[in-house]
């Protein structure tokens, strides 16, 4: 995938903006940039990844995802990949699943997210300190300087710019807010086309723009 | 993000950069939004899930959860998984069902309906006593260390109040015989270590929505710790959140069309977390009957 800089970014935002730096400063360009690639990643989960987890601790069953861990998707022990499945699912096979361990259930098979900040996974690994990976999609690094780069799909750079233009004038409000809305609405409609998630189609967001 | 950065980044929007000065907006009425804006994402995406231990009683079948609970969405008993049900099939299988003195036995189901908010019931009602471990109320500061628990006497870990320790080994940490998960939540500040510890095996266990626990913020001295359970991703939306209320306030800074479109923003993400969790599987997905 093609890799873009912040400069780069900030550049054709501030060409949006009619390159008025002084009313937007270099520190609300880049937020807002930062913040276009976090909300373009969440719809279309552009950039994942698979980072360790934790070692497995004796008899645990419930961890904690890192915090970068926006979704998690896969998770692997020992390097090797374990099945997803449900909380109700589990407890199926295993009603005492969160009490069961290695020691009388094989190696660590299954897990489920519980919600988006924990997982379950059985049968706990009883004796410890093997590898555990996930694997989902992940929060960016944020740009902060203008050399750092985001590697993101061709088509999603100038949704990045687009956003960020009008996430910017958020600030000035009046006419040139209103008519800026326009471009969320296009951004929006290309996230529903471009979600990774599986969505209600006819769910259109829009902001009335007759209501001004 | 912090709570300062939000409110840094909420002023410089109403073009009040480094922090609201000019009367029109005060500090006081973006606390407020920002505990009203948190509380309904968290309650609204219901993405951000935790466990609460609970000791047991003889007969005791209703449960209320603290308060940084939200809805209940799968219990435990015992480390073993709990149906969930409601009132009216137990009632349909067995007239005596609520009858505490009569349906005393180890819990199979739980349920929520004709409760409280933040109630729970199991059923059968318990017919022992959990082991039952007393914090101070200010918080606890010490050592906790080789505790000799077996499986009926282990212990639950749930600190209501700030909690500087340490928690070291048990003496049943590595026997199969004895095995198990430990899970220690600390809804309050926690600093120091655990290794090894035994789980409450003869406890009830809740997975719920998480509520924003620390609903009295201020901005001095400044908050430096992320903002509750939220990823940077979806504090943004907290932002928009923010500024509808703002902008909607019956005030000089009132602007309808900017707080039309914030409350789009924010509705954009918390449809999207459901989205995620549509495509996913979460906890209470397919609760079975």
């Amino acid at each position: 995938m093609p890799t873009v800089t912040l400069a780069d970014l900030d550049a054709r935002v501030l060409h949006r903006v009619e390159e008025n730096s002084q009313f937007y400063q270099a520190s609300s360009r880049y937020g807002a940039i930062n913040e276009s690639v976090r909300a373009t990643n969440l719809w279309t989960g552009f950039y994942q990844g698979r980072i360790p987890l934790s070692l497995s601790i004796p008899n645990r069953t419930i961890y904690d995802l890192p915090r970068n861990v926006l979704v998690p998707m896969s998770v692997y022990f020992n390097f090797k990949e374990i099945r997803k499945t449900s909380l109700p699912e589990i407890a199926s096979a295993k009603k005492d699943f969160m009490a069961r361990t290695g020691a009388t259930d094989g190696r660590m098979r299954m897990w489920c997210p519980i919600g988006l900040r924990k997982i379950v996974v059985y049968p706990a690994d009883y004796v410890g300190g093997r590898t555990m990976e996930v694997g989902g999609v992940l929060e960016p690094d944020p740009l902060v300087n203008p050399t750092d780069v985001v590697t993101i799909p061709d088509q999603y750079t100038e949704a990045i710019e687009e956003y960020a233009w009008f996430t910017l004038v958020l600030t000035e409000g009046g006419k040139v807010f209103s008519d800026a809305v326009m471009a969320y609405q296009k951004w929006h409609r290309l996230m529903m086309d471009c979600s990774m998630w599986t969505l209600d189609k006819n769910d259109r967001m829009l902001v009335e723009v007759s209501s001004r | 993000m912090t709570l300062n950065d939000l409110y840094l980044r909420v002023a410089e929007i109403c073009l009040e950069p480094g922090g609201f000065q000019l009367g029109l907006i005060t500090d006081q009425q973006f606390l407020s939004a920002y505990v009203d804006v948190v509380s309904q994402f968290l309650q609204e995406t219901r993405a951000f899930q935790l466990f609460t231990c609970m000791n047991e009683t003889i007969g005791q079948e209703e449960w209320e959860l603290p308060d940084w609970c939200g809805d209940v969405r799968a219990a435990f008993h015992d480390n073993n998984y709990l149906r969930h049900e409601n009132s009216e099939s137990l009632g349909a299988t067995n007239e005596y069902w609520s009858n505490s003195s009569t349906r005393l036995g180890v819990p199979q189901m739980w349920r929520e309906d004709t409760m409280d908010p933040k109630g729970m019931a199991v059923w059968p009602f318990p017919l022992r006593n959990g082991n039952q471990v007393s914090w101070p109320v200010n918080g606890f500061l010490g050592t906790i260390a080789s505790i000799t628990a077996s499986p009926s006497d282990s212990i639950t870990a749930v600190f209501p109040a700030p909690f500087y320790g340490t928690l070291a080994g048990t003496v049943n940490d590595y026997d199969p015989v004895y095995y198990g998960s430990t899970y220690v939540d600390t809804p309050g500040v926690y600093v120091g270590t655990v290794s090894g510890m035994n789980e409450a095996k003869t406890d009830l266990m809740a997975v719920s929505t998480a509520v924003l626990k620390n609903r009295d913020v201020a901005l001095s001295p400044p908050l430096t710790g992320f903002i509750e359970y939220l990823h940077d991703t979806f504090a943004d939306y907290i932002v928009y959140g923010i500024l509808e209320k703002l902008w909607s306030a019956d005030s000089e800074s009132r602007d309808v069309f900017r707080a039309q479109y914030c409350r789009r923003r924010y509705q954009e993400g918390v449809k999207l977390v459901a989205y995620i969790l549509g495509s996913e599987v979460e906890a209470g997905e397919n609760r079975q009957r």
